[in-house]
């Protein structure tokens, strides 16, 4: 897969987290199309997308509504909470000064 | 993996959640399944992508906050351990801090709540003494003895139950007043962090305590159910073993029902408490290792107990009022008797479980001494044997179980009898009149013995005695 970043499982559960938040602040997603859009950025294992959603979900970060698609199965959406908006701000910020340092760091040295 | 297994196997693993959730999520990956199905793949493609079941079903689970990791119950001590030394060190490093009037005052407070909790034993010393006299020293005997006995057990329960909630709630509020303050107050700079996740986090957290359950928040409330969880371990020790018995207790009243005896009562009462047992069990089992009790099987489950013991308790008073108690079953059965001999020696003495001795005066035999050991059933003759020592005779008798035993009482129960036997045989020594002065005089020192001498010349078989009682009373 080109473009595909690869890192560490840990991290990534991190990452993952920010990035499906961001996608549903964007607009109501259901499950398996969340999950194609998150593997075209990281590689991930379908198993840990979901479990991902039903926490965010739990934690009322997400909440959900089925609704019928034209190909046949029922799908359930989720869509992002005030609460859920309020965590996206603070991950985001969290990420870009992470990323920032990080970046600013590795920056600095010549290889 | 075919669908139907994967969603079975997934639903398996998920059976310490609500049903509601378990169909929720269910529903949901057998949308995914069919989706991916759509998009062009196989089932077994489309199971395959969500990785090991295990693995799934261990992330779900911890989307509600249920640690499958530390489900071990040796890894649950491990960190009861941990969290313990936690707690020490944070006390260590508070004492160290030297608020030494926090101290002060925590211990004075401690010594108050100690005192506090000792007068409050009193009452409750009252209250098992007076119900100890009632009912256990009353000497009405069976189901009185056992009611007293649950009594007592029931107030020192609520004894420990309550002294134990007021050191909890003592020690809770002592804690967070002089822990969780000391440190906020301490740094400035991430108290105001802090403030302000707390902002977001007091939120979540009011939505996650009505979702979730057994979330520890703090080290204080780890320790704690750590601790409650070693006694409930110790606690679930003499459960299991009552089971057991209570188990083994069935199975013998289901053999006795099977051999035709019609006492249902008891029966009923058997599996009332067993199923409490196994409540108590279940519940102390799944709090080990939290899990998640289902209250509607709970409420089931006792109503059913409580239904079936005081429904026993009553067709067992009934069936045990139509019960004939015969008390004087030994006299009226055939008497087995064995007969020894033994060479006059004027040390001659007995020994060993005797209840009474009977003498029997036989002028012509000056120089022997005739033992007869009488019992009144062939078990306990069975289980009775006179051993002959230096000067004497010892008796010995050994109770074992028998079948002979166990025949008897179904037989009796059976016609609805129950027969008190003299289970110790008694012994009739027959001599010469001065020879049993002498034996008489050996044994003396064994007062409570029984003594009824015959006066005849010859044979016991003459009921012409009297009983000597006189001679009993000098030597009490």
């Amino acid at each position: 897969m080109k473009g595909v970043i690869f890192i560490n499982t840990q991290f990534k559960k991190g990452v993952l987290e920010l990035l499906v938040l961001v996608m549903v602040f964007g607009k109501d997603m259901y499950g398996y199309e969340l999950v194609e859009a998150v593997r075209k950025i990281v590689d991930v294992n379908e198993g840990t997308i979901y479990p991902l959603l039903k926490r965010l979900t739990n934690d009322g970060n997400f909440e959900t509504y089925l609704e019928e698609s034209s190909e046949g199965p029922i799908r359930k959406y989720y869509r992002i909470t005030v609460l859920g908006k309020e965590r996206t701000k603070v991950l985001l910020n969290e990420w870009k000064s992470f990323s920032d340092s990080v970046n600013q760091f590795i920056g600095g040295i010549k290889l | 993996m075919k669908k139907e297994e994967f969603l079975s196997k997934l639903r398996r693993k998920l059976s310490v959640l609500d049903n509601n959730e378990i169909d929720d999520i269910i529903v949901e990956y057998e949308g995914y399944i069919d989706e991916k199905i759509a998009a062009g793949k196989t089932e077994e493609e489309a199971t395959a992508d969500f990785g090991s079941v295990d693995e799934l079903a261990k992330e779900l689970l911890r989307a509600y906050k249920i640690n499958v990791d530390k489900s071990s119950f040796t890894e649950q001590v491990e960190s009861g351990f941990n969290e313990f030394g936690k707690f020490i060190d944070k006390t260590a490093e508070r004492i160290g801090k030297g608020d030494s009037k926090d101290i002060f005052t925590f211990v004075i407070e401690m010594f108050i709540l100690l005192i506090g909790i000792s007068i409050l034993r009193i009452p409750f010393q009252i209250f098992s003494s007076l119900s100890q006299s009632i009912f256990f020293d009353s000497g009405i005997g069976f189901p009185v003895n056992v009611f007293g006995a649950i009594l007592v057990a029931f107030i020192w329960i609520i004894y420990v139950v309550v002294s134990f909630y007021i050191m909890v709630n003592f020690f809770k509020t002592r804690y967070h007043k002089y822990f969780n303050q000391g440190v906020r107050v301490e740094d400035d700079e991430t108290h105001e962090t802090i403030m302000k996740d707390n902002e977001v986090r007091k939120h979540e957290r009011v939505s996650r305590e009505e979702i979730y359950y057994g979330e520890s928040k703090d080290s204080f409330t780890k320790v704690l159910i750590f601790i409650f969880k070693f006694f409930m371990v110790i606690f679930m020790i003499p459960v299991f073993f009552s089971m057991l018995g209570l188990g083994f207790a069935i199975g013998f009243c289901i053999y006795l029902l099977v051999k035709g005896i019609t006492y249902y009562g008891v029966f009923l009462i058997l599996i009332g408490v067993f199923f409490i047992a196994s409540l108590i069990f279940d519940i102390g089992c799944r709090f080990i290792n939290n899990k998640k009790s289902n209250g509607a099987l709970i409420v089931i489950n006792i109503i059913v107990s409580i239904t079936l013991m005081v429904v026993g308790t009553f067709m067992t008073i009934d069936e045990f009022l139509n019960t004939k108690i015969i008390y004087d079953a030994s006299e009226n059965t055939t008497s087995y008797v064995e007969k020894y001999s033994y060479d006059y020696n004027s040390n001659f003495k007995l020994y060993g479980s005797i209840s009474e001795i009977e003498f029997v005066i036989d002028e012509s035999l000056t120089d022997t001494i005739n033992v007869e050991l009488i019992a009144y059933n062939e078990y306990f003759k069975n289980n009775t044997k006179l051993v002959e020592r230096k000067s004497g005779v010892y008796v010995e008798y050994k109770e074992r179980f028998s079948s002979e035993y166990l025949d008897i009482i179904v037989e009796n129960l059976k016609n609805k009898e129950i027969e008190v036997f003299r289970y110790v045989p008694i012994i009739r020594i027959i001599s010469s009149s001065a020879n049993i002065e002498q034996i008489r005089s050996n044994n003396a020192y064994r007062y409570n013995y029984k003594y009824i001498e015959y006066a005849n010349e010859n044979t016991e078989s003459n009921g012409n005695y009297y009983n000597n009682e006189d001679y009993n009373k000098e030597n009490y």
